[in-house]
């Protein structure tokens, strides 16, 4: 029994820790965010406690210092420097190592160990101070928590009886996260203050479980000596009034401070808005300030009861969302249908329903589709972590930069494409970045940077990875091709066409096999995988300067928008990705061109391909005929069709086994009649026809 | 409590030191020692650094002498608050602010980080 305990404590330890690295490499870069800090500040608590409880001693006293220190980072105390950070991240290290010892892997270094405890410890002593505000965990605000606001103003004689405000204030405190704003403006000029009498007086927000009735007992003593207001602005749940504190808050992002900590946050930055206040002579500027601390705290609160909403999750098996999306897909198809026949039936209340179905499976299919979209930010972090450890392995200098971490992709995209991306980024720090020494030598930045960025771009997501190292070098490239028996020697090669080789199986420029790469496994394999997502791969490189990868992956492998198409009796689906514009193509124009398949398009030729032809459909051919002309690699095709019926949202059905070799197909789809649709692979039709034009010349 | 004071030969600068319990109690022997010094010169630097006690009515002196000195053209300087058990009561009594209270100031507050 203990030993499963053990089990379950060292699975959520080494989980903790995932989070815990993922959490320190974002702090490295936003040492404000408070979020960040809170997480890490519970995984830390949360190893220390279980690991206590579990017989981990060594590693629930290690941790306590650690903890100790996010606390004080938490509490405002302490920066999280980025030297804080690096000693955090080998403190993670250690828990690990110390996890592992314990299973009987490897051994712990108790010196480096004592080195680390040291650093954390170095870090108390200066200002551990004895009275710290009590800030309850941001998971501590249960969902019952209650925003009061309190307005706690001691009539002048409060001194008098002997009572301490401030006590009261910091009995207060203890109930819960609250937030303070003296008010100041009774308070007279010395000549006139009586130093017996209570000028100030208090605006309080407060975020507690414990009840309206608990917060007026502490005032109980001096209940006769002051006025005491208190209301709810906040009952903890989604409240109906989120616009209000919106529009609030969303001044303060105007000015850019929405994401400092709440206290000098609007304190700081609101000056115009209390000038304003002031000149027109309606409120102190003190007032001001306070109901916007009033504003942001609640607007804070708000926005961390989302986040621990959203934090909040079960773990569902993979395969129940893919049965899940599948049968979405279905009613898709289905609902399709429906619709078509209740069009045609013309009865008024069967298209209504019809309607009001279709509408819920839209957002049923967008709800399934979103359950499985994942931000490729946690990718981004590994490679992070991949990229620091490489190339101090390799002795070069080596920054990553990401953008787009927040892009959301498919789960199982992102999944896919985790080891293409090691394998490129490996080859970035290999063969793209020089050595320091040769950096220096070219001009360049001693400390080479890889940029890693993910953006939408329609349905897709473009993936850079970007280098200012070497770049390919293109003759290596050629050589290495003609030796491999890829390429003619003396054959006319534009450069994209060499960059492309190096995609070819087997292809290696590396002088010298290296740990990381060079064994002439990779690209090929990158290739795959990415085909396999329906996604393109992009090469630019400039010699010396650096290299450029895209690659254009699709949002969901399950879905797509798409142009659906009609050719003879048969129904095809190009993926709308590829589509640039539909024209039309009349007799006269393919007898103006003499039988060639091109097209002449605003002054630029078009080269198209007859899919009726390509697929051998007999019939009439009408007198009037569409080209679909798609992009390509940067190159414009038209694929001649009868007639364009539409967009069409195209739920993806994957062919069976026995159609998986058809060239020109990549899936299947069931249209609203029940009929079904090919999908068009249009590079592979492009390829196809390109491969055939040259065997013709 | 007790009160020290240091004026300058040029009567331009006294320094008012405060040493023990800064509360309600010596609130009325406190103002007196205030005014005084903030007529004396140009420039007062008030020195908290042996304080052992502060309580929200010094703390409402010392923020009105503020105001008295800003009204009246003259510096103030306070030295000694960022430590305990200042800072805790400070922050605790909700001074967090970054400019000064005074309405027609935007000085920022003596308490929390502002030097004059």
């Amino acid at each position: 029994m203990i030993d499963l305990h053990r089990q379950t404590f060292r699975d959520e330890a080494y989980e903790l820790l995932a989070e815990l690295e993922t959490s320190l490499l974002e702090l490295y870069e936003n040492s404000s965010d408070p979020e960040l800090v809170a997480r890490i500040f519970r995984a830390m608590h949360t190893i220390k406690g279980s690991g206590a409880m579990f017989g981990y001693d060594d590693i629930s006293i290690f941790t306590h210092d650690v903890e100790t220190v996010y606390d004080l980072v938490r509490t405002g105390q302490l920066v999280a420097t980025p030297e804080l950070v690096t000693l955090s991240l080998a403190a993670r290290d250690q828990i690990k190592e110390m996890l592992d010892a314990a299973d009987g892997i490897g051994r712990v270094n108790e010196e480096h160990k004592a080195e680390i405890i040291a650093g954390f410890r170095a870090l108390l002593t200066p200002s551990d101070s004895p009275v710290r505000e009590r800030a309850p965990l941001v998971g501590e605000s249960a969902a019952n928590a209650v925003t009061y606001r309190i307005r706690f103003k001691p009539l002048p004689r409060l001194f008098q009886t002997g009572a301490n405000p401030l006590v009261l204030i910091n009995e207060l405190s203890e109930m819960g996260r609250m937030f303070v704003i003296a008010q100041t403006s009774n308070l007279p000029l010395l000549s006139e203050l009586d130093p017996e009498l209570c000028y100030l007086f208090w605006d309080i927000v407060i975020t507690t479980d414990k009840g309206e009735n608990a917060l007026r007992d502490i005032f109980i003593f001096v209940e006769d000596d002051c006025e005491l207001t208190i209301d709810v602005i906040d009952d903890g749940g989604n409240l109906d009034n989120d616009e209000d504190y919106e529009q609030l808050g969303a001044i303060l992002i105007k000015r850019g401070d929405l994401d400092q900590e709440e206290t000098n946050l609007i304190l700081s930055r609101h000056k115009r808005f209390g000038e304003l206040a002031v000149e027109a002579g309606l409120i102190e500027s003190k007032q001001v300030a306070s109901a916007l601390a009033e504003q942001q705290y609640v607007k804070g609160l708000r926005k961390e009861r989302q986040t621990q909403e959203s934090g909040s999750s079960i773990r569902v098996p993979a395969e129940k969302l893919d049965i899940l999306v599948n049968l979405v897909g279905e009613m898709v198809t289905v609902q399709a249908r429906l619709s078509q026949y209740a069009q045609s039936s013309n009865e008024a209340a069967l298209v209504a329903i019809a309607e009001e179905v279709e509408r819920l499976t839209a957002s049923l299919r967008d709800n399934a589709l979103n359950i499985r979209m994942l931000p490729i930010g946690t990718t981004f972090t590994k490679f992070r972590r991949l990229v620091h450890d490489l190339s101090q392995e390799l002795g070069k200098r080596i920054e990553m930069v990401t953008t787009g971490a927040e892009t959301e992709l498919d789960k199982t995209v992102i999944e896919k494409l985790n080891d293409p991306l090691v394998h490129l980024i490996r080859n970035c720090i290999d063969h793209g970045i020089e050595m320091p020494e040769v950096r220096a030598a070219k001009g360049k930045p001693r400390t080479g940077t890889i940029h890693l960025s993910a953006i939408h771009s329609g349905d897709s997501v473009l993936i850079t990875i970007m280098d200012d190292g070497a770049g390919l070098n293109r003759e290596a490239i050629r050589a290495k091709a003609v030796e491999k028996g890829l390429v003619a020697a003396g054959a006319e090669l534009s450069a994209k066409e060499i960059y492309g080789l190096i995609f070819s199986p087997g292809f290696s420029t590396a002088q010298q096999v290296t740990n990381l790469s060079g064994r002439g496994v990779g690209m090929d394999v990158v290739r795959r995988a990415i085909d396999s997502l329906r996604g393109t791969i992009d090469v630019d490189s400039r010699e010396g300067e650096g290299s450029t990868i895209t690659l254009r992956i699709p949002l969901t492998l399950a879905i797509i928008e798409s142009l659906l198409v009609r050719i003879g009796e048969d129904c095809f689906v190009l993926p709308l990705s590829f589509v640039d514009e539909c024209i039309e193509l009349s007799r006269e124009d393919v007898a103006r061109s003499h039988g060639r398949h091109v097209m002449n398009v605003r002054g630029k030729y078009v080269p198209y391909i007859p899919l009726r032809e390509r697929f051998s459909i007999g019939g009439e051919v009408p007198a009037i005929e569409q080209i679909v002309i798609t992009q390509i690699g940067g190159n414009r095709v038209g694929f001649v069709v009868d007639h364009v019926i539409g967009e069409h949202q195209t739920v993806i059905k994957s062919l069976s086994r026995i159609y998986r070799n058809v060239e020109g197909v990549s899936g299947a789809t069931i249209l609203g009649d029940g009929s079904v649709a090919l999908i068009l692979d249009i590079p592979q039709l492009y390829k196809g026809a390109e491969l055939a034009e040259r065997e013709a010349c | 409590m007790t009160t020290s004071n240091w004026l300058d030969e040029e009567h331009r600068e006294l320094r008012l030191a405060i040493t023990g319990a800064m509360s309600i109690a010596y609130a009325a022997e406190l103002l007196p020692a205030l005014i005084e010094a903030l007529d004396a010169a140009p420039v007062l630097h008030l020195d908290l650094s042996g304080v052992d006690e502060f309580d929200a009515a010094s703390l409402q002196l010392v923020c009105s002498a503020h105001r008295t000195a800003l009204r009246e053209g003259k510096k103030l300087f306070i030295h000694g608050i960022d430590r305990e058990p200042l800072l805790s009561t400070i922050t605790r009594a909700g001074y967090i602010r970054d400019d000064c209270c005074h309405p027609l100031n935007s000085t920022p507050c003596i308490l929390v980080g502002g030097k004059n």
